[in-house]
């Protein structure tokens, strides 16, 4: 490099430069064998033309001399004399990175360019590289996308079918099916209905005794029946096992962990309690940290910290940890940022880093010995906690999200796109900023976290988001299908303070929920997906319905909710000691066995935005073979047999306590003709391999 | 369709005549299978070079110096300081080879001398020296090696080859696996293209009630849905469902026959370690397996590819199995102890009974270890070029494919990604990674995502 600015220097003011400089033996070298090879191969993505149309590739430019001495975001990609130590080199051999990426070079083509760098990268191409360095975020672009915008649910719309609605959610949907010249299907029958709203809101089948309240009332009364069987079932304890799962899916939480009981009852207590949305955010992101009225509310928010303590993944915390705040409040892959600029949002890296050093600045005891008393207790808990004063402060931005890249040290600050302005500044010197965060990440006026919140009950009760895609809220994700039904219940959410059962209450006493799954042949067809809702959706049941219903209809289900320091001692378990089954509801069992991953149950290492719902031959095993079935059957039959005593009798018995219904004279007759030849326990057990069984209709 | 398809399911179809289930069509049985609706083609892109495929999968990462690669540097240089990079916590002392390496067969690849019978058999091999993984860490790696992503829970592999080909066994399921299971789902492919785990992990196998009542319970509940299905017309979650029970219904006899290794002789039995061998004391970081297990495992595999089945994993180790940060000569000893016998007893039994010529065997982890030295006797995690090897189906015995430089510490030629490894598994097995496409979240999902190149260097 020197040698070469030494000849320029002298050769200026004499002859042309490049002429003078063509005649050296490595630049002709460079003429003939390298700049053809960049102009066809390289150009396109690594030139200023390619910078101007916002096309560079990796920030790195060669078609000047200094462009390639440069180097791009990466660093730099040759080292003259050296081309065993060039990226460059490497990369056109894919051995890190691979250019061009359509297919490599032809092998003597990469000799030249070994051969080039050997001879001390000779070229003459002048001028500098084009000053973008990164293609940045243009916020005030991102900030357009609608899930920034504030709420507008409109005036419910007018609609042609006026007599359909129940209420305003039936008029968004109406009209949307209206728009597609679609109708709504018939109303499913009650049975069916009240199943649902069991399985729904407690994840717990009927009781024979709820299908027969249902089954007396006069047709005009049956709305008001169902209501009074959604407040029923709202005020259960069950209600709050059933959504707390629902949010430990998102957060991907670890039962095996000691002491997480404590958290895991915490959300049982929570959504039983009708937490407001605000609260419950900011105590699961800094529970410690806030204050508390009394004894009990601070013991609460230190067991609601141990959070992300329980997400998982111990080995990239910080990431891990920005993934579950970024997509569970916010339906934003944040950490998509962790190593470039989101390719689709408008979160920066120095976003990502901005948050990143509150979580730095914060930490998880090693293990319950190490952590925090809980208030009035011995209980030691895990969880994130601000206490160790040197560890605080603004953290490094880093290169391609590799830790031995350091950049600049990023001042911890709220990500910039929800905000016109300066974003706030968060921490300081002796705190870690996580208390602001929770404050602003737990604040109804942003208008995304109460349209995520409320998207999920949808998704909970219908069987698919308003935005089919729950965690992601961005320009990648699938944009609502029901804008103006989305705003609505976001808006009513927030002003009911941020009460999760008043959404689900409105959901659930909707006619909407109530349609049946069945729809004519043109309606099907126009709406595959059933996008526009003139149906219902079919849904599997998940795993832990699937176990607690085998309990339940065998009598063995214990409704208790254990508490943690009892979950600690004797890790509760569905098979007893003497090899009989039963136990408690499925979310307090600790080792799931088998049948879990059999049926998509919990994971401890995904965040899961929606079980899969798969259907297969293991599945069908299970049910035909399975231990706790074999176990179950006869117990079942048993019940069945003590119901009632006329054998078309228990037939009807059987159905009303399966399937919530009573059978039809058809069903009655294939069941007699069965029960004659093999017996009540196994026709019972064939039951429980039907469709009926297992899906939500 | 193609000749291929009618040839390879001749013996099928045949079976299945035996079975009085003739006259049905080709395309019925296809059709049957879900096959016609579900699949792009309904049949291979282009002529495979296999049928199936067993995957060895040796979890927590062996080391590439005391398996297969041999770098004398090591040795002249062990003690020198060195960085490795893309190794973390990587230490900074060069380690040398902990056992003695040695040439065999007439290409002369290299083995260590833990593994006296695979010495025997070295000429099968098609080693790939520089495999390159993207994690770094268990979980991340174990994930990516298979199913190609670190993070996102995508379909293995096994599931996209299944998802292409179908399966040619009407019993069985397509891909199976035989010990652990995890990242053996199907992703978003259809649900039947999951892994299952068949012999001795597969829970629920033994009809409770005998069979013909079972067949009388399956037929009520089978006319129960159908009527269901008329009131409730609705997504073919159910159709699925009626398919998936008579599949539980068969495989109930055809998972213990096809696994049930007293039919094999007492010569195989003793030539894959089933019987015969002693189990070495475990310590911390080994395989969990005994010889005996893994014997098993192997011919079990070899079982099921004869009866058609396109893929079987057999994930060993207990998640840790092969991760000697420290201890490292003890724990590769016993590990070697443990498969050694029985893989090389499968490359020769497959050879035997000509199946090597369409069934692709692969062996490797996650990642490899860190020429380097950690806890002064063990190897740190490496993805940047591992050895992997392929043997049998359309690739290149005796070959070695890829280069590390002289340590063993980055590739220097021919990088194989994890990406690749899978679109040229792909393509030894008739798929072409691009074309095999599955619509989800609203593009065209394929195993690869834009990456993945065919090795064509080591097809035979």
């Amino acid at each position: 490099m020197k040698r070469q600015a030494l000849v320029l220097g002298l050769l200026v003011g004499v002859v042309s430069v490049t002429t003078a400089v063509a005649d050296e033996p490595g630049v002709a070298f460079f003429e003939k064998r390298i700049r053809p090879v960049l102009v066809a191969h390289c150009y396109e993505c690594h030139s200023a033309e390619a910078a101007r149309n916002d096309e560079l590739g990796g920030g790195l430019q060669l078609d000047t001399r200094a462009g390639v001495l440069q180097g791009g975001e990466s660093g730099p990609v040759v080292v003259p004399g050296k081309p065993a130590e060039s990226a460059l080199v490497r990369a056109l051999k894919y051995l890190d990175a691979e250019m061009p990426p359509e297919k490599p070079l032809p092998k003597a083509v990469i000799a030249d360019f070994e051969r080039w760098i050997e001879l001390g990268v000779p070229d003459p191409r002048e001028g500098e590289p084009v000053a973008v360095r990164r293609k940045g975020v243009d916020y005030d672009e991102g900030r357009k996308h609608w899930a920034y915008q504030p709420l507008d649910p409109g005036e419910p719309p007018k609609v042609q079918k006026g007599d359909w609605p129940a209420g305003e959610i039936d008029r968004y949907v109406l009209a949307r099916m209206e728009e597609h010249g679609l109708a709504p299907a018939v109303d499913a029958d009650r049975f069916a209905v009240v199943r649902r709203l069991c399985f729904d809101l407690t994840g717990l089948p009927p009781t024979p005794e709820q299908v027969a309240r249902v089954e007396k009332v006069a047709p005009p009364d049956l709305p008001a029946a169902y209501e009074s069987l959604v407040d029923e079932l709202l005020a259960s304890p069950q209600f709050g096992v059933h959504w707390a799962r629902h949010w430990l899916d998102g957060v991907r939480f670890n039962p095996q962990l000691e002491t997480s009981a404590y958290y895991r009852n915490w959300l049982v207590r929570a959504f039983n309690e009708d937490m407001r949305y605000e609260p419950f955010v900011q105590r699961q992101v800094a529970g410690d940290l806030l204050e508390a009225a009394d004894v009990d509310e601070a013991a609460g928010n230190l067991v609601a910290a141990q959070m992300l303590a329980y997400n998982g993944r111990e080995a990239d915390f910080v990431e891990s940890s920005l993934e579950v705040l970024g997509q569970q409040f916010l339906g934003l892959s944040l950490n998509c940022a962790k190593c470039h600029d989101h390719e689709f949002d408008a979160v920066s890296q120095e976003d990502y880093y901005a948050l990143a050093g509150t979580l730095t600045s914060s930490t998880v005891p090693k293990n319950a010995r190490d952590g925090v008393v809980i208030p009035g207790t011995e209980t030691k808990l895990l969880g994130l906690f601000d206490d160790e004063p040197k560890k605080i402060g603004d953290t490094y931005l880093l290169l391609g999200g590799d830790r031995d890249r350091r950049g600049d040290l990023v001042p911890r600050r709220l990500p910039q796109v929800f905000f016109e302005d300066e974003p706030p500044r968060i921490g300081s010197e002796t705190t870690s900023g996580r208390l602001e965060l929770a404050r602003w990440l737990g604040d109804l006026d942003q208008p995304l976290l109460a349209r995520v919140a409320v998207n999920r009950v949808w998704q909970r009760l219908v069987g698919r988001g308003i935005v089919p895609t729950p965690n992601d809220f961005g320009t990648n994700g699938d944009p609502p299908t029901h804008p103006r039904l989305l705003d609505h219940l976001a808006t009513r959410f927030v002003e009911s303070g941020g009460s999760t059962k008043a959404v689900v209450r409105k959901i659930a006493l909707s006619r909407t929920y109530r349609l049946s799954v069945r729809a004519d042949a043109a309606t099907v067809q126009q709406d595959l997906e059933n996008d526009w809702l003139a149906r219902a959706h079919t849904r599997r049941l998940s795993f832990e319905p699937v176990m607690d219903s085998l309990l339940a209809h065998a009598g063995e289900l214990d409704l208790a909710i254990p508490e943690p320091v009892d979950q600690i001692k004797h890790w509760p378990t569905r098979k007893r000691k003497d090899k009989s089954f039963g136990g408690p509801r499925a979310l307090f069992v600790r080792d799931q066995g088998r049948e879990s991953s059999t049926f998509d149950g919990p994971s401890t290492e995904l965040i899961v935005v929606e079980r899969a719902r798969s259907v297969t031959a293991p599945q069908m095993m299970y049910l035909l073979n399975g231990e706790m079935v074999r176990n179950l059957a006869p117990k079942i039959a048993k019940r069945v047999e003590s119901t009632a005593t006329s054998p078309d009798g228990r037939i009807d018995a059987a159905y009303r306590l399966l399937f919530a219904r009573p059978a039809a004279s058809e069903e009655v007759e294939l069941g007699l003709a069965f029960v004659a030849e093999h017996g009540l326990d196994r026709y019972v057990h064939t039951l429980l391999l039907t469709n009926e069984f297992l899906y939500l209709h | 369709m193609n000749d291929f398809l009618q040839h390879t399911s001749r013996r099928d179809a045949v079976r299945r005549l035996a079975c009085g289930v003739g006259g049905l069509g080709l395309a019925t049985l296809l059709a049957d299978e879900g096959l016609a609706t579900d699949v792009p083609a309904g049949r291979p892109h282009h002529e495979p070079r296999a049928k199936s495929l067993i995957f060895l999968n040796m979890q927590g990462g062996p080391s590439q110096f005391e398996t297969f690669t041999y770098k004398p540097e090591l040795n002249t240089r062990a003690g020198q300081n060195v960085t490795v990079a893309g190794a973390r916590n990587a230490a900074t002392k060069i380690m040398p080879h902990a056992f003695p390496m040695a040439q065999h067969g007439e290409a002369g690849h290299w083995v260590s001398d833990r593994f006296p019978h695979m010495a025997g058999v070295m000429d099968e091999l098609c080693l790939i020296e520089s495999t390159y993984a993207e994690d770094n860490n268990h979980p991340g790696a174990q994930r990516e090696i298979l199913t190609g992503f670190n993070r996102r829970p995508m379909p293995c592999f096994g599931s996209w080859i299944t998802y292409g080909l179908g399966s040619e066994n009407r019993d069985l399921p397509g891909f199976v696996y035989l010990a652990n299971g995890q990242h053996h789902g199907a992703g978003f492919l259809p649900a039947r293209h999951q892994g299952m785990p068949v012999g001795s992990k597969m829970p629920n196998l033994r009809n409770w009630v005998p069979r013909e009542e079972q067949r009388a319970q399956l037929d009520l509940a089978g006319r129960l849905n159908r009527m269901h299905l008329e009131r409730h017309a609705e997504t073919n979650d159910l159709d699925a469902r009626i398919e998936a029970a008579e599949l539980a219904f068969r495989m109930q006899t055809s998972a213990p026959e096809a696994v049930d290794l007293n039919r094999e002789s007492k010569h195989t039995l003793a030539a894959y370690g089933v019987i015969g061998t002693k189990n070495p004391p475990r310590q911390s970081r080994t395989l969990t397996e005994s010889p005996a297990d893994f014997g098993a495992m192997c011919l079990t595999a070899r079982r099921l590819v004869e009866r058609g089945v396109r893929v079987v994993s057999i994930s060993v180790g207990g998640r840790r199995g092969w991760d000697q940060h420290g201890k490292l000569r003890e724990g590769i000893s016993r590990n070697a102890a443990v498969v050694d016998r029985a893989m090389a007893a499968l490359l020769k039994d497959l050879r035997q009974r000509g199946l090597l010529d369409s069934t692709l065997v692969l062996w490797g982890g996650e990642f490899g270890r860190t020429p380097t030295a950690e806890n002064g006797d063990g190897r740190a995690h490496h993805p940047r070029g591992f050895t992997t090897w392929l043997a049998g189906g359309g690739v290149k015995p005796g070959f070695t494919y890829g280069k590390t430089d002289e340590l063993g510490a980055a590739i220097v030629e021919d990088k194989v990604h994890v990406h690749d490894l899978h679109a040229t598994l792909l393509w030894l097995m008739g798929l072409d990674h691009r074309r095999l496409t599955f619509r989800y979240g609203g593009r065209d999902q394929t195993i690869a995502d834009v990456h993945g190149r065919v090795v064509e260097g080591i097809f035979a």
